[in-house]
């Protein structure tokens, strides 16, 4: 199902992603992690994947890189259409050559994503290499430049420092210039600041605005900072429970959020321009993968869940002006 | 009136030990030369990020730390010297909340015992039954149902586990508690509920907390006043309503600037971004702790003491724009 329409201007999108579905194996039985999840992503766009711990935006990004662990984990079904080009049949070798080149990522932590044996310099270059075969002081005068481009001074002495020499900002500025190192398409950022001091992630933040306006690539961005979406991405899609519950253009969502899920997320969030008083919160957690329950995935919690929740689940619609909400007791716009 | 809990000047330095005979080749200034009182029935929180010296403030209030000069008093009594029974006592009113409440709990343990071992340590309770039914009643107080008694942590999700967490800190009636990233650790629905849990346990038992937290959306939610930290300094201090209407010290605005809040209209807010990185707390700078990244810093602030002035009633800030 296409949830994620938006103007295109007739060419294939930068990422589209078609009924993924990811089960991983729980002691012989399997469960599904994400189910049917379908989104895209136009070129210098941002799309950002929010939810809470165990939603499956992190296994979705995974899957679609091709860097889960199978077993146990295994894609049940699912296209990922790179520029048209569903990739999800390839072997891989040919991921390999795709990975780092025609897509790239941004994870967490950049104290663990970097090898701590070899040099900053080395591993740019490294990058470069692997999908090019060019002279290696070519490929690290490439990597010099890209990390000027990325604000770390001096790149020559930088090239030489091992990661545990640099501060958490800078190193998270030297994986972003190694995803920028080939030029990709598109950008799987992984909660990319959530490590970080938020005087260090508004300035990592900034680069990433600064990087993609300039250079037109794509984001998909991974985050449980709703601060954070609405502050840089273009349309964000809400996750529960292994589902794409709610997605709609940033504005729309945050003034209009639909699905009682997103309703409770957006009122929990403790905000600078409220002053205290009770926070409204959503009743119980959310559930264990294999405690997830048959209906809608949110109707244990839902205060407003009636007998066809409990029965089946509930599709992904177009409530209006490409918002789409998979929630029965929303209605359509201009309808009952 | 004495406050319940007083820190004057409390400064902790760490020694860096490098070599086989252990010399000693730096000193990590961790905190230096802090001073803040909570009363009863009231938050203070302190804010800051990562090596800003928060946590180890913390740790010199439940006397996990020994200050390496200045004093931490209880009810007007200095506690750092406390030793045995003295000490004990302090910590029965003295508790303490942490982070991850996936590893502040003992996995060997069941929630009754977890919570009883306050007790029995402190001598609550005449008989194991009595101490069960105690449990049973500090449990309900933070939501958790009496059949919790004989599960394990791991049954719990973290929601339900930090709040065990605060069943264990309440149950030897303490009168306050240091929470250090309390809800950290907790998704924004889960963390929600046990800031409101936090908030209510204030106002039925008089509880005054020092809540330890990087979030300031949720200090602004919880603290009655506030102080912000950098490198060890307390560099402003003020009741949570001025400091997020009116921050005075540079730091501070930088600080609330970058914060990203959930409304998309705010996007082309003008965002103070600080260059740089926090300097390392083995070499601070001298001067005012902040001038390296500071944008109005000038060549006074690169030397010597900067003192504390008190532009309003009941604020403090430690910078040369408020002489």
């Amino acid at each position: 199902m296409d949830s994620t329409k938006t103007a295109g201007d007739g060419r294939s999108p930068r990422l589209a992603v078609e009924g993924l579905s990811v089960a991983f194996d729980q002691g012989g039985r399997e469960a599904l992690a994400v189910e049917d999840v379908s989104f895209r992503v136009e070129r210098g766009e941002t799309l950002a994947l929010v939810g809470e711990s165990g939603c499956g935006k992190s296994v979705t990004c995974m899957a679609v890189m091709r860097l889960l662990a199978t077993p146990p984990a295994r894609i049940v079904s699912g296209k990922v259409l790179l520029s048209g080009k569903d990739v999800m049949p390839l072997g891989n070798g040919e991921m390999r050559r795709i990975r780092g080149k025609r897509m790239a990522m941004i994870f967490q932590e950049p104290m663990t994503s970097f090898d701590p044996v070899y040099t900053i310099g080395y591993q740019l270059v490294e990058a470069v290499l692997t999908h090019e075969a060019i002279d290696p002081a070519e490929a690290a005068l490439r990597a010099q430049a890209v990390m000027r481009d990325v604000g770390l001074a001096d790149p020559a002495g930088l090239m030489r420092r091992y990661p545990h020499e640099l501060s958490g900002g800078m190193k998270q500025r030297a994986m972003i210039a190694m995803a920028l190192v080939e030029n990709p398409e598109i950008i799987l950022c992984d909660e990319p600041t959530t490590a970080l001091d938020v005087t260090i992630q508004a300035q990592i933040m900034d680069l990433l605005a600064k990087l993609r306006d300039e250079r037109g690539v794509s984001l998909l961005f991974i985050t449980h900072n709703l601060g954070l979406v609405a502050g840089f991405a273009h349309r964000a899609a809400v996750m529960y429970s292994g589902r794409i519950i709610e997605t709609a253009d940033v504005e729309a969502l945050y003034a209009n959020p639909l699905h009682p899920y997103t309703i409770g997320l957006f009122a929990s969030v403790p905000r600078l321009d409220q002053d205290g008083g009770r926070l409204p919160s959503i009743p119980g957690s959310v559930p264990s993968l294999p405690e997830r329950p048959v209906g809608c995935k949110f109707w244990p919690r839902c205060d407003r869940a009636r007998d066809v929740c409990r029965e089946e689940d509930p599709p992904l619609e177009d409530k209006g002006r490409g918002h789409f909400c998979a929630c029965r007791l929303v209605a359509r716009e201009g309808g009952a | 009136m004495t406050p319940l809990v007083e820190c004057v000047g409390l400064t902790r330095h760490f020694p860096i030990r490098s070599g086989v005979f252990g010399r000693t080749a730096g000193v990590v200034h961790a905190v230096d030369d802090v001073s803040f009182h909570a009363d009863r029935g009231e938050t203070y929180s302190l804010v800051g990020e990562s090596g800003c010296g928060k946590t180890t403030t913390g740790r010199m209030v439940i006397r996990l730390e020994k200050p390496t000069s200045g004093a931490m008093r209880l009810d007007g009594e200095d506690v750092s010297n406390l030793t045995g029974k003295a000490l004990s006592a302090f910590r029965r009113r003295v508790q303490a909340v942490f982070q991850d409440p996936f590893s502040s709990l003992n996995p060997r343990m069941t929630v009754g015992s977890i919570v009883e071992e306050g007790m029995l340590v402190h001598g609550i309770g005449h008989s194991p039954s009595e101490r069960r039914e105690r449990a049973k009643e500090i449990l309900a107080l933070t939501g958790m149902s009496p059949d919790s008694l004989d599960r394990f942590p791991h049954e719990f999700s973290g929601g339900q586990r930090q709040r065990v967490g605060l069943a264990r800190a309440l149950s030897t009636g303490p009168d306050f508690i240091v929470a250090d990233e309390a809800v950290s650790a907790l998704d924004v629905s889960i963390q929600a509920q046990i800031i409101n849990l936090l908030a209510e346990l204030r106002e039925k038992l008089g509880l005054g907390y020092l809540f330890i937290a990087h979030d300031l959306a949720v200090v602004k939610h919880l603290s009655d006043r506030v102080g912000v930290m950098y490198l060890g300094h307390l560099m402003e201090e003020a009741p949570a309503a001025d400091l997020f209407r009116e921050p005075l010290h540079p730091y501070t605005k930088a600080l609330l600037s970058a914060i990203p809040e959930p409304d998309p209209a705010k996007r082309g807010k003008k965002r103070i971004i600080l260059s740089g990185d926090v300097p390392r707390s083995d070499r601070p700078p001298a001067g005012c702790r902040f001038h390296t990244r500071c944008p109005e810093a000038t060549d006074r602030c690169r030397e010597g003491d900067i003192p504390e002035s008190h532009p309003a009633v009941g604020r403090r800030v430690r910078c040369l724009l408020y002489e």
